[in-house]
């Protein structure tokens, strides 16, 4: 039999007392939703494979509990990856990991479902079964125990995790996980959790669950393999399932949670959240997001409008962010923060999360600016105007600076700016270009100010991720890595000019999960085992169980990841369908290579395919 | 304080004992927010309601009746701007009592404040009122503690140790009155340390606090 009863108080207690930030474990927060246990039927935890501060920030998370908690008949609560000394503490006093509104163990729950943001927290997800005293394996889990499923940004290639995830949601979560809700309570009033023999109730149900839209069932397919271990496809091992996997598109956007959980303890997005786009249709072709979130759904104005009244009345926040992939593009967003801050009063602050280039992303963001940051943020990504058309950022030069000349002259003094190092087509010359601008940008800024003008350049390692353009691209070659980030760091080592880059190892063991097959699930139980979690966090991150584990897989990882792929070889991913067409991508990598531009969706209809598949037009 | 200023006093329960008094105080404002008090805030670019704490409550420790101050940008009945604030209230925080206070008086700070510590299951140690004998015979008291910065330092808690007693009334507990100025601040913790209890095994209740000077009412 499971225990389904709450850690005690005085047990809990004993640990919170010892541990780092206790305010993470103890629930209580504001709008918290505490269902009572015995009247629902089927009782989710939602498990973000990270800590409470970086979930808390999670949108998804916050969406779907929302959903969720208002069916009746289902109970959702959450559980966050706790802190290493939280994890040992639980181990050594022999307690399991516990949701936060019940405080029950993860085990006690009908579903675990897995919030799976990026590569670097699948070791996380096994960690949290681990300390829910769950096995790793779904095939080691019975009926009687809870159905794991997983779903996030990170699914759109599922294959690394096929093993660990009764089934994966693919695409936006809201309608899905309902369906699936739903569909399981049926199997839950069978009493399919007295079963602890075997998982023939899970299998039965599975197949079922496989007919749905955006439900992957990896057990019910089989990869096949050359002798020489190349990838040659996926195909259903069982009648009744779809050969493809169609992602899921909810159209229109459903209402947005007006009453989120507000933390106590300062997570990493402390404010009210609005999601008022999604998807984006300028076509970088590096960017998984722009290429999988398809079409552009955007958020009507008045609707926008009466979420945020309510949720800063529901919250007591002081800021309002309007989120999106690229928030400048909302059409009408200068009419909607004037509307907005009309509406909202002088004390609530707006942030865009993100800024285009240009100067009316600047103008916005100078009018929404109550709380002055002390800089502003932007992307060129690329360093020389024939590699940003190469990756289709559309900016110019002169564009940046203009930008910095207007950013600087109202006041600014600083500005930070992101990039990319591996790109396709790079050469040492389109790194010295990242040097010239970033010193540019920086005589620009001592012009206005001075010494006190400064440049933060952030650099990130490029990383070739699934269903985009450069999906067949090699990763960067280590030699090339590390003198390139020298030109950098030699290039930049100037004062007023700031330069931070990502951890190398921890983008090369990315970039192995990005595009991995099933092979890989071997190589994240290795180094889960060698105690590899926490990943994302430099303070955690085990390069050397990395190592051991790449090292004892079972394929020539280093060949896999490092050498282009032929553009007609199969991918371990393609038997998802996005609705984007192979052929687009490979049109686009192509246009890539010959530096041509492709126009954003909003201007020119790129053909990607999408409209066809979903039999919708994109912009109404 | 300029505006119409009200001084709050409140209690902490159990369930959210574990927040920092950073966290507390953010989570006043979002308190004073739902409530749709008009509250005044402070100039400057990056503006936040004056809003000020007779003393930081540290984690871990309950409490009977903290004080809190705000100023209005208008005139509020004490009586209204009380159930507001009840209405919006976190578990676990209760909100007592609510008055205003005159024109341009300045926030009160503690001084010192008086703690109630209830044993654990085992019950307090049979020579503990010997041991507190003991304690208060002593001249200098040293306890070591961890300064921000990690290092070690000593601190004399004797002068900082008002009053210690036992009480006798079932269960017996432990009432002691400790400083709470600036730079002379002991914990109850660490005297329950010095008395060779273990504090993580107490409960800890702060029952008042003692302010600097007399407010005018």
């Amino acid at each position: 039999m499971i225990d389904t009863t709450p850690i005690p108080t005085a047990l809990l207690d004993r640990l919170l007392r010892r541990v780092e930030r206790p305010a993470r474990y103890t629930n209580a927060e504001w709008n918290a939703v505490v269902r009572p246990w015995e009247a629902a039927k089927v009782h989710l935890v939602l498990a973000f494979a990270d800590v409470y501060e970086v979930g808390m920030s999670n949108l998804g998370m916050s969406i779907l509990y929302d959903i969720v908690n208002r069916q009746p008949g289902m109970l959702a609560e959450r559980a966050y990856a706790p802190w290493p000394d939280m994890a040992a503490a639980l181990q050594e006093a022999h307690l399991p990991l516990f949701s936060l509104e019940s405080r029950r163990p993860l085990a006690a729950f009908d579903v675990v479902g897995f919030s799976l943001g990026y590569e670097l927290n699948f070791t996380t997800m096994l960690k949290m079964l681990s300390l829910a005293r769950l096995p790793l394996r779904s095939a080691e889990r019975t009926d009687a125990l809870p159905l794991v499923i997983a779903g996030g940004a990170a699914c759109y290639n599922p294959e690394p995790i096929w093993a660990f995830c009764d089934l994966v949601v693919i695409g936006d979560g809201e309608e899905a996980l309902v369906e699936l809700l739903l569909l399981y309570s049926a199997y839950l009033e069978q009493g399919i959790r007295a079963n602890a023999q075997n998982r023939e109730g899970k299998t039965d149900f599975l197949a079922r669950a496989a007919r749905l839209e955006g439900v992957y069932v990896p057990e019910f397919y089989e990869p096949q393999y050359s002798e020489g271990g190349r990838f040659l496809g996926l195909r259903p091992v069982r009648a009744g399932v779809p050969s493809r996997v169609r992602s899921r598109t909810v159209m229109p956007l459903p209402s947005p949670p007006t009453k989120p959980v507000v933390p106590y303890v300062e997570v990493v997005h402390d404010r009210a959240t609005i999601e008022v786009r999604r998807g984006c249709g300028q076509g970088c072709r590096f960017c998984q997001a722009g290429m999988v979130y398809r079409p552009v759904r955007e958020r009507p104005p008045h609707e926008i409008i009466a979420a945020a009244k309510e949720l800063l009345l529901n919250t007591g926040y002081d800021e309002l962010g309007l989120l999106s992939l690229s928030t400048c593009d909302y059409r009408g967003i200068e009419k909607l923060i004037e509307q907005l801050q009309a509406e909202l009063g002088e004390e609530i602050a707006i942030s865009l999360p993100s800024l285009r280039l240009d100067s009316f992303s600047v103008q916005l963001a100078e009018r929404v600016e109550k709380r002055r940051r002390p800089g502003l943020t932007f992307a060129p990504e690329a360093g020389t105007q024939r590699l940003r058309d190469v990756i289709n950022k559309k900016v110019t030069e002169e564009q940046l600076y203009e930008v910095a000349e207007l950013v600087f002259s109202r006041g600014w003094r600083r500005i930070k700016l992101y990039f990319m190092i591996g790109l396709p087509t790079e050469t040492d010359e389109d790194v010295y270009g990242i040097v010239h601008l970033c010193r540019r940008v920086l005589a620009i800024g001592r012009r206005h100010h001075g010494n006190r003008a400064s440049v933060s350049v952030s650099v990130a390692t490029f990383i070739p991720k699934p269903h985009t353009p450069f999906q067949w691209v090699a990763y960067i070659a280590e030699a090339d890595l590390q003198c390139r980030l020298d030109i950098l760091r030699r290039g930049l080592r100037k004062a007023g000019l700031e330069l931070s880059w990502h951890d190398p190892r921890m983008s090369y063991v990315e970039a192995v999960l990005a595009r991995g097959d099933r092979r890989c699930a071997a190589i994240l139980e290795q180094a889960y085992t060698m105690g590899a979690w926490l990943d994302p966090w430099d303070e955690h991150f085990r390069w050397q169980a990395w190592q051991e584990a790449l090292h004892a897989a079972a394929f020539p990882v280093e060949d896999y990841v490092r050498s282009p792929w032929p553009l007609d070889a199969p991918l371990p991913w393609e038997f998802i369908d996005t609705g984007v067409h192979r052929s687009f991508l490979q049109r686009e990598y192509a246009r890539a290579l010959e530096g041509q531009l492709t126009p954003d969706c909003f201007e020119q209809c790129s053909g990607c395919g999408v409209s066809q598949a979903r039999a919708i037009r994109c912009w109404e | 304080m300029k505006g119409h200023l009200y001084e709050v006093t409140w209690a902490r329960g159990p369930a959210i004992k574990y927040i920092s008094h950073l966290d507390l105080m953010r989570t006043w404002e979002r308190m004073l927010r739902r409530a749709r008090l008009p509250l005044l805030y402070t100039q400057g670019f990056n503006p936040r309601p004056r809003l000020s704490f007779a003393a930081a409550l540290p984690v871990g420790i309950l409490a009977e009746a903290e004080l809190a101050f705000f100023a209005l940008r208008e005139d509020v009945d004490p009586q209204r701007a009380l159930a507001a604030l009840r209405q919006q209230a976190v578990t676990g925080l209760c909100v007592r009592a609510l008055r205003s206070l005159p024109a341009n008086t300045n926030p009160p700070q503690a001084r010192a404040a008086l703690y109630l510590v209830r044993p654990s299951k085992e019950g307090l140690p049979a020579d503990l009122a010997e041991r507190v004998h003991a304690l208060l015979a002593q001249e200098k008291l040293l306890s070591a503690r961890r300064t921000r910065e990690g290092a070690e330092q000593l601190l004399d808690l004797r002068p900082l140790i008002e009053e210690l007693h036992l009480t006798e009334c079932p269960p017996p507990s432990l009432h002691m009155q400790l400083s709470l100025r600036p730079g002379a601040t002991a914990r109850p913790e660490q005297v329950l340390e010095l008395l060779g209890l273990d504090p993580y095994e107490a409960e800890i209740t702060r029952l008042r606090l003692i302010l600097v000077g007399p407010v005018a009412s």
